[in-house]
């Protein structure tokens, strides 16, 4: 394990040094990495996805893909916190105060893994299920926000792959869970039918 | 902008998630010709204009200052950020049915009758479709 650690911090190192080059480099990336930025994004792909689809049959798959993902998000938050009780990975900049170069504010959460890959990830994940195009647009975006979190040092790159790897497989839990409550889905996007909503 | 400002960081992202939900309704009015559901444009590249001129102006306003604040020093926590953002999707959702019901009140009513959810905002406003539905299940 002792090499898996140490190659992570070299590559988290590599990432971090990247940083204090370009001060506007540096805020348009702290910007990006914040909690606003790119979770409203994606909530808003996923927004969107609601009302799209060629026809009515194309828009309910949308929908339903819509359920998929809320849910996966909602997992996902859960499995990091349960883990959270027994993984405390310090963060980057705790465990090395005078090296990292942190450009967020100092997070309290434990490193490992991240949340929020966790969630950008079952999010890009649930919407692959349903609609690509979305899902390739929400998984870059889940890949820029992981990058920003090791380049402004707060997470190390084995916390986002750990946070990736939760998230997608939480989202395929997420689409079997949904398929199982089957026929809740149908029957409140039926009833949101009824009042055009859906 | 400090007139804009209200008191608390969480007033900020709701208005935030707000304008950004509202284009986004917008954006998508427009592509798929949801003419009941346009606020003022029902032809497609005004739309779009529109949709992506209140989008902008919503991230510009919020993140005109620092926004990097922990929810230990007045940020919002996960689960706070989860609820601001189901208020702000619905409170621009309610928004755009009411005022793009009276918007567009002389227009449409051009109902064939078959068309269900969402498609039926194609021929008519929201409140106009409410009220068919209405209609039909009280014959």
């Amino acid at each position: 394990m002792t090499w898996l650690i140490e190659l992570d911090e070299r590559l988290f190192f590599l990432i971090n040094g990247l940083a204090r080059k370009s001060a506007g480099f540096d805020e348009f990336m702290t910007i990006l990495v914040g909690d606003y930025f790119i979770p409203l994004l994606m909530s808003m792909v996923l927004f969107a996805l609601w009302f799209l689809g060629k026809d009515a049959q194309a828009r309910e798959r949308n929908q339903r893909t819509v359920f998929c993902t809320a849910a996966g998000v909602g997992f996902a938050a859960a499995v990091v916190k349960l883990m959270n009780l027994g993984l405390d990975r310090l963060r980057p900049f705790e465990a090395h105060p005078d090296t990292v170069n942190l450009l967020f504010y100092a997070c309290t959460d434990p490193s490992f893994p991240s949340n929020s890959t966790a969630a950008a990830f079952a999010f890009a994940t649930g919407a692959w299920f349903g609609n690509r195009k979305a899902g390739a647009l929400l998984f870059l975006l889940a890949i820029v926000w992981s990058f920003t979190m090791v380049y402004c040092g707060i997470h190390y790159p084995l916390d986002i792959i750990g946070g990736a790897a939760i998230g997608i497989l939480v989202a395929y839990a997420a689409v079997w869970v949904l398929r199982l409550v089957e026929p809740l889905p149908t029957l409140v996007l039926k009833g949101m039918r009824r009042i055009y909503l859906a | 902008m400090t007139w804009l400002r209200w008191e608390t960081f969480g007033a900020d992202y709701l208005l935030l998630v707000f304008m950004v939900s509202l284009g986004v309704v917008q954006l998508a009015a427009a592509w798929r010709r949801l003419g009941g559901l346009s606020l003022f444009f029902r032809r497609r590249y005004p739309g779009y204009i529109f949709a992506v001129v209140i989008i902008g102006a919503g991230y510009w306003l919020f993140f005109s200052e620092p926004r990097d604040i922990p929810d230990y020093a007045g940020g919002l926590g996960g689960s706070q950020q989860f609820i601001y953002t189901l208020a702000g999707i619905a409170i621009a959702s309610l928004f755009t049915f009411a005022v793009s019901s009276a918007l567009n009140a002389r227009w449409g009513r051009s109902d064939t009758g078959e068309e269900e959810g969402l498609d039926a905002l194609k021929r008519m406003t929201y409140l106009q479709a409410v009220k068919r539905g209405f209609r039909g299940k009280s014959r």
